[in-house]
């Protein structure tokens, strides 16, 4: 353990890797700074850029893009009443009055170091979690895979929003966008319609930007605003008195943030909405709450920044994400050929390893990054629609090209870019495609490679305890859904 | 467009893919001499009848919908807004033709251009400026800092 821990200390330690964890915080604070723009549009926009770099440089700069824009949600949270992020939405409700109330200083301070705690207690989990589940991990064979994919799958209902059978729909149409090019046991060729091009399949990468970027150039194009907003910002600043009394909210929220993280399909909204009310519950002055508690800040942006930890729990140790950025990391990882997983944790330790210390070095990089950007985010939002959006544009379109040099995978990253137009336009959520279009070729070939060891025996799936504990999962997580939708139904008319 | 209206046409839009998917481009397009689970078009069909039942599921919800329960999950179609995504979309497919026609410094002066313009620019000097210096700053990026070929 020491010698890889050693090898990763040397392979992260540069000047290029600190830089880019630096540049990356910075760049994600931007996109999480900037109310629409996001941290999944801005690793997709960042990805491009890593294609010529190792890729300990390339996951140190999406690392702190991820880290960054989970944080700075807050900022026009707190300042303009609109959250950077989704993640950041339970953070208006606290952190707004304060600022009307002349304490937007200490509102800022708050977040944001309990969002670096948050970030560090999570990542301390992860590093745990993720070793021990990794050495689990080592016992599948393809029906476990099998039955572990199929678990995944549940996360679709978790990231569908409002229409579950829309998420479905959207999770079965990426499932076919997976099968295209040769098929994974025979390499027959599926929907190629004769180009050579499509035989290694859809380009994740025109798909993901597509999907995700260009979908939201057409949504903006559409909004006749001249800049973002416009806004004095105070300084951040909070006592170390008033932060060791919020630390037992912050400890709570970071705990909520890295469980529920770690159940795929939860994410960062749920876990902050779930910590904040919490928070209130647990507080002998509930009826602040809503009125500009500093402890409702607290809590939703320790959750909501612990959830990256939680998050990549499932992403290293199995390749399953648990939300739609890890999802797009996924996607970045496979770009780079490097599959999370156990075998990423017996063939290359030491990327793990350096992986992990790059996200420590993040989260601490966040106080200098984040204390700076609070300061220059009157100047952020300032930036004329007409400059910022047009600069995207080029920059999805040069970086889908730099990818593969390919101009098919331009054209297709327009037809992403279209039907992701149209997919938001009529409310079907874009991030249940990706995961189905992510998950179908794991499926694939773990199903196939499992029947043909059994002779065509489906009890193959049912037939060892971890496949049994997988197909138990799903039960309880399927049953946890309907019972929630149930709920949230019951709610709706009540 | 109500969101009863557009999740009926949704539905049926998803219910005609489906059967494309089922009828004709998978059997026209998936060759295959194995059957059952063994097959390369096992996982395809699964999806389309996924897709299928996904869109009938689509089609009964929208039924039994009460527009005023639509909540936040409404569409949101316009003509007008859709003629300035159309714009937009239709400035960079011709960024691609004549980026593969012509090459980037002949693609990426216009299309930023423009689409300042689409996107509220107005003054000729800051638009000209802007797309001038972004062409300059991103091949600099990607050609010479990332080797990443433009041309």
């Amino acid at each position: 353990m020491f010698a890889e821990l050693s090898a990763a200390l040397d392979m992260l330690l540069s000047v290029q890797n600190m830089v880019a964890i630096f540049a990356g915080v910075a760049f994600g604070v931007f996109m999480g700074a900037v109310p629409g723009l996001t941290g999944t549009m801005g690793i997709a926009l960042v990805i491009p850029l890593t294609y010529a770099f190792e890729p300990i440089t390339a996951f140190a700069l999406l690392l702190g893009t991820y880290k960054g824009a989970l944080f700075s949600g807050c900022i026009p949270a707190i300042l303009i009443n609109t959250p950077g992020t989704p993640a950041a939405a339970a953070t208006v409700l606290d952190g707004y009055p304060l600022t009307q109330k002349g304490r937007g200083g200490e509102a800022m301070g708050i977040a944001l170091w309990s969002s670096v705690i948050g970030d560090v207690v999570s990542t301390i989990a992860l590093i745990f979690g993720a070793i021990l589940l990794a050495q689990l991990a080592t016992k599948f064979g393809p029906p476990e895979f099998a039955m572990l994919v199929l678990f995944s799958l549940t996360i679709v209902a978790g990231v569908s929003g409002d229409s579950m059978i829309k998420g479905l729909i959207a999770a079965a149409v990426g499932f076919i966008f997976g099968t295209v090019g040769l098929d994974p046991m025979m390499a027959t060729p599926r929907f190629t319609f004769g180009e050579l091009s499509m035989l290694n399949g859809i380009s994740l990468m025109a798909m993901l930007i597509g999907l995700f970027a260009v979908s939201e150039l057409f949504i903006q194009a559409e909004v006749s605003a001249k800049s973002i907003s416009q806004v004095v910002v105070p300084k951040a600043q909070i006592s170390l008195a008033k932060l060791r009394e919020k630390l037992p909210t912050i400890l709570r929220g970071s705990a909520i943030g890295i469980v529920l993280g770690s159940i795929p399909g939860l994410g960062a909204t749920p876990s902050a909405f779930l910590s904040y009310s919490e928070a209130k519950r647990a507080s002998k002055t509930p009826e602040k709450f809503g009125k500009g508690s500093l402890d409702g800040v607290a809590a939703s942006e320790s959750a909501n920044n612990a959830t990256a930890g939680g998050a990549l729990i499932p992403l290293m140790a199995l390749g399953v994400p648990g939300d739609v950025v890890t999802a797009v990391l996924l996607g970045a990882f496979l770009i780079h050929g490097l599959a999370p997983g156990p075998q990423l944790f017996a063939e290359n330790l030491d990327l793990v390893y350096a992986i992990f210390i790059a996200l420590m070095l993040a989260a601490l990089m966040l106080p200098v990054v984040g204390l700076a950007a609070i300061r220059l985010f009157s100047r952020i939002v300032m930036i004329p629609r007409y400059i910022l959006y047009p600069i995207i544009a080029i920059l999805c379109l040069l970086g889908v090209f730099g990818f593969n040099s390919s101009p098919t995978d331009l054209w297709i990253m327009l037809g992403f870019g279209f039907l992701g137009y149209g997919m938001r336009k009529l409310a079907f959520p874009l991030a249940p495609m990706m995961i189905g279009f992510v998950l179908e070729p794991i499926g694939e070939q773990s199903v196939r490679q499992a029947l043909t060891i059994s002779s065509g025996d489906w009890s193959v799936f049912v037939s060892t305890p971890i496949s049994l504990l997988f197909l138990a999962l799903t039960v309880l997580s399927v049953a946890f859904i309907a019972r929630r939708t149930l709920k949230d139904q019951k709610e709706a008319q009540g | 467009m109500a969101q009863k209206t557009s999740d009926l046409v949704s539905g049926l839009v998803v219910i005609g893919f489906a059967l494309t998917l089922y009828f004709f481009l998978i059997p026209n397009f998936v060759a295959s001499s194995e059957h059952g689970a063994m097959s390369p078009q096992f996982f395809p069909f699964l999806g389309a009848i996924l897709i299928g039942l996904g869109g009938l599921a689509l089609i009964i919800a929208s039924a039994f919908r009460n527009d005023a329960d639509a909540g936040s999950n409404k569409s949101d179609f316009g003509v007008s807004k859709f003629v300035l995504a159309l714009l937009v979309a239709a400035a960079m497919a011709g960024f691609i033709l004549l980026f593969q026609l012509a090459g980037y410094f002949y693609a990426a002066p216009p299309f930023l251009a423009v689409l300042m313009v689409l996107f509220g620019a107005r003054g000729p000097l800051i638009i000209v400026v802007t797309a001038a210096v972004t062409t300059a700053a991103l091949y600099a990026v990607f050609s010479l800092g990332l080797n990443l070929p433009l041309v």
